[in-house]
């Protein structure tokens, strides 16, 4: 009994740990340009087909792959925030929010176009996977890899906005945008770190979902992302802390929705997990860590 | 240094200034004083470029009036704007680490905090404590020394006195006669026009958008009722 | 009149509507004299989808919330009224294990209908007793919770909706002129209700909800009477959807019929009736041109490949290009009789 227990936490770690990553790269953004990035999972997804490319013109080195993923989402981020998100910057939130759907759109269907519609197997990641044995316990070494690597993104993410100029200058920005550009520091330069990071972080959920699913297809980052989507917003839309602490609760609660519905009712997973989001949502409408609102002044 | 030439600020469609011409000496202290919603911070604003505005800001022979914020702030202009908007998340020192941003000489930069921290000892106190946690009165001096941590050419102070109780309005306008005697040029905006009048070396006094007297202390002084009905001064 | 603040905001909207219809009639007169079988399913669904637009319109042209569970509601209207309209015998044989008895009773399509307006107009109602509530992006989270939620329901319980395969037997009680009726009755009443006291006051709120605070406007009443009034009419589209194709599936009713909806009403307009009636009728006709290019045609002897995507890349442009350029849409806040009739600037 106790071993069941341990062996569906660790699972609910490592499902949280993906979302969370996810949802990171979701509240790195928003926070600062308060833009709800909706082409996230097409970040993600061009991490796999990059991955695929790789793996097909004769990369065999993963470790080389796994850079060039990871280069891929964060250029493929900083990239949309060039051409698409750029000119709605100083726009209301529903104008971003549509603009990162229409973006999310194009992009799912020119993978469509370009590559095929259906999933293209990439097998390059599987050597993340074998299985682990602790007693009774049976776990996959994704998981443990899944869940180290996003403590320590988590931790890098801490360190970088502690202690490095631009970290610093981008939790200013994430609470008055506009006095950081009269400090003189420039809004194009924090903002593209803002999509790098969310682009990086992308790229390691790219990793870890490619090494679970070992295919990849236009669709690829947009379940995932849905669900992140609503990790950020549990948490508090803009919090990096609620973006963490949301994906783990949701991990959480999917596992605990596999554990608790009978099989039949497996499929309709999602159904119940969204419906729980929805009444947290009602009981903390701005989400259980919501940013502080007010700006610095006292009057 | 600063010369604002046929300046008019719109919000959407609405003006708010109209076409108002002033000039601000190297190394003086000028006053832009007037009633609520005269247009002052509207003014400000389209000096750093936050606001959509018309006419020619020239800057140390420099028209400045088409070029991004941050360009403008590089170029030496700083601000301590209204309501203070210190980074409230952000402790105080990380507040006037920023303030140094568009430095090259860092480790002077770092040696001025360390000096701020001397002129306001509880500053230095709270120093790893947030900023939004501080009183107003110490959020307005961390405002302050955060603007000036740019190494400025030209200072611009929008209300620095607002909400202030007395004893420390007083703190502040010895500040800025401080800062006066170093030779920073400033752009004062204040509703405290007496005090202001007294440490600016020129005034100008706006309403509803439109500069309606100029002149020193005596001058402005001189139009009595004018003032008196605009900021509230008394012969 | 007095849900009107003026009989001129009555006249205004009446006579948009009037000429809305108009413009509406006259193309789908023309294809019932002139189209083919074919053209006829495709105009069919055209007007379906233009209420679903008007539903759309209704609460996020007037509120600027953005909705994304549209599609959702479209399901639950057509799912109930097929239910209760379909004939037993069929039921017996496309619902075997269906519980409550739902394989046990059949009703006219008329009752039918009204049991899925009231249903479904209920449903939006509680959903909207939460969404009112919550912020802009808290909000459109909430609605695409309703949507994966309704969404998963039909996918999963197929003992009564059959989940991805078909549900089939539904008596075709509409035909092309019922439809043109239906939305012109549809684009009256979304008119009607922007113009309204309530309308005007909500979009007055969405601009600037503090004032309207002072102003005594109850928001929440507000927005949750558009909400509810939005449902109704995409049930509504859901029911003529189902009344006519004989057939529906789970799958119409997710993300990519919700992507194509919003795109029309963001095209042309999400403020303005008009806007929603332009966007659609230009991405109708814009997407067929496309889906042509799709299937790889010789134009002028010339072989074009196989584009599958193109419709979806070309939807998706639409909408990043009308964001960046004009995020009002095509019309902004224009409406249709200011053609005619000079009127006072808009709200
Ligand atoms: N963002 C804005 N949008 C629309 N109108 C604005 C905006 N900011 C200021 N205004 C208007 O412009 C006019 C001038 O405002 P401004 O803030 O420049 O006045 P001020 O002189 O600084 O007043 P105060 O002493 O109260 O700070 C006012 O009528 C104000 O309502
Ligand atoms: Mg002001």
């Amino acid at each position: 009994m106790i071993d069941y227990v341990v062996q569906q936490s660790l699972n609910a770690l490592s499902f949280g740990a993906e979302y969370a990553l996810i949802a990171l790269g979701l509240a790195i953004v928003f926070s600062i340009m308060g833009l709800v990035n909706f082409a996230h999972g097409e970040v993600i997804a061009i991490g796999g087909y990059c991955m695929m490319v790789m793996a097909a013109i004769a990369f065999r080195n993963p470790i080389v792959i796994i850079i060039g993923a990871i280069f891929a989402s964060v250029i493929m981020a900083v990239f949309l925030e060039r051409i698409a998100f750029r000119p709605v910057r100083y726009a209301d939130a529903t104008t971003g929010l549509l603009t990162a759907f229409g973006v999310s759109l194009i992009l799912q269907n020119l993978f469509l176009l370009l590559v095929s519609p259906r999933p293209i197997a990439v097998t390059s990641m599987y050597f993340l996977d074998w299985p682990i044995k602790l007693g009774s316990i049976r776990i996959s070494s994704l998981q443990i890899f899944e869940t180290v690597a996003t403590l320590l993104a988590i931790l890098f993410l801490v360190l970088f906005l502690k202690r490095s100029f631009l970290g610093i200058a981008m939790r200013a920005a994430s609470l008055d945008f506009e006095m950081v550009r009269l400090m003189g520091i420039r809004a194009n330069r924090v903002i593209a770190t803002a999509f790098a990071i969310s682009g990086l972080l992308a790229g390691i959920a790219a990793i870890f979902i490619i090494a679970r699913r070992g295919a990849v297809d236009p669709t690829l980052g947009f379940n995932p992302v849905l669900k992140a989507f609503v990790a950020c917003v549990v948490g508090g839309f803009g919090s990096l802390t609620g973006a963490v602490l949301g994906g783990f609760l949701l991990g959480a609660l999917e596992v605990g929705m596999l554990v608790i519905l009978p099989q039949s009712y497996g499929g309709m997973k999602d159904a119940f997990v969204f419906a729980v989001i929805a009444i947290i949502l009602v009981w903390r409408p701005e989400g259980i860590l919501s940013p502080q609102k007010e700006k610095g002044d006292k009057i | 240094m600063l010369i604002v030439n046929d300046l008019s600020v719109f919000y959407g469609k609405i003006k708010v200034v109209h076409n108002i011409n002033f000039t601000i000496e190297e190394g003086s202290c000028v006053a832009l004083l007037g009633p609520n919603g005269a247009g002052k911070t509207s003014t400000i604003s389209s000096i750093l470029g936050t606001v959509n505005s018309t006419g020619t800001v020239n800057f140390c022979n420099q028209d400045i009036s088409k070029i991004q914020t941050e360009d403008r702030i590089k170029l030496g202009i700083s601000i301590a704007p209204e309501g203070r908007r210190v980074f409230s998340n952000l402790s105080v020192f990380e507040n006037l680490y920023l303030g140094s941003a568009i430095r090259k000489d860092r480790a002077i930069a770092d040696n001025e905090i360390e000096n701020w921290f001397n002129i306001f000892p509880i500053l230095k106190e709270r120093k790893d404590q947030s900023a939004g946690t501080l009183s107003g009165g110490e959020q307005q001096m961390l405002t302050i020394a955060r603007a000036l941590m740019g190494n400025p050419k030209i200072l611009l102070l929008d209300e620095p006195s607002l909400g202030l109780a007395p004893m420390i309005t007083k703190q502040v306008f010895e500040l800025i006669e401080t800062l006066k005697t170093k030779g920073i040029t400033i752009l004062l905006v204040e509703q405290n026009a007496t005090e202001a009048l007294k440490l600016a070396d020129y005034s100008y006094i706006l309403n509803s958008g439109n500069i309606v007297a100029h002149g020193n202390r005596s001058e402005i002084l001189k139009k009595g009722d004018l003032m008196s009905s605009l900021t509230g001064v008394e012969n | 009149m007095n849900i009107f603040q003026s009989s001129k905001s009555f006249k205004q909207a009446f006579w948009g509507a009037t000429l809305l219809s108009v413009v509406i009639a006259s193309i789908g007169v023309f294809v019932i004299f002139f189209g083919e079988r074919y053209h006829l399913r495709l105009v069919y669904a055209a007007y379906v989808n233009l209420l679903v637009v008007l539903g759309l319109q209704v609460f996020m042209g007037n509120t600027n919330i953005t909705n994304l569970s549209h599609s959702a509601f479209m399901g639950l209207g057509a799912y109930i009224a097929a239910i209760c309209v379909t004939p037993i015998q069929i039921k017996k044989l496309s619902l075997p294990d269906a519980p409550w008895g739902l394989n046990a009773f059949e009703l006219d399509a008329l009752s039918s209908a009204l049991i899925s307006l009231t249903l479904t107009g209920f449903l939006a109602f509680l959903t909207g007793l939460v969404i009112v509530r919550l912020s802009g992006i808290g909000a459109t989270i909430v609605t695409i919770a309703i949507l994966v939620i309704v969404h998963s329901i039909f996918m999963h319980r197929t003992d009564i909706f059959k989940g991805k395969q078909a549900f089939f037997g539904i008596p075709q009680v509409f035909d092309l002129s019922s439809i043109i009726m239906i939305s012109i009755f549809v684009i009256f009443v979304a008119r009607f209700f922007r113009e309204s006291k309530w309308g005007i006051q909500l979009r007055a709120s969405s601009d600037d909800e503090k004032s309207a605070d002072a102003m005594g406007v109850n928001i929440f009443k507000l927005r949750l009477v558009a909400w509810t009034l939005g449902g109704l009419i995409l049930a509504l589209s859901g029911i003529c959807y189902a009344y006519y194709l004989g057939t529906i599936s789970a799958r119409p009713f997710y993300f990519s019929h919700v992507f194509l909806t919003l795109a029309m009403l963001i095209l042309g307009g999400m403020r303005s009736i008009t806007g929603a009636v332009i966007g659609t009728i230009l991405i109708t006709f814009g997407l067929e041109g496309v889906r042509f290019m799709e299937t790889g045609p010789t134009i002028l002897g010339l072989k074009f490949p196989e584009m599958l995507g193109l419709s979806g890349i070309a939807l998706g442009a639409v909408i990043v290009i009308i964001m960046v350029v004009r995020n009002g849409g095509l019309v902004g806040n224009f409406e249709i009789e200011q053609l005619f009739i000079k009127t006072r600037k808009n709200i």
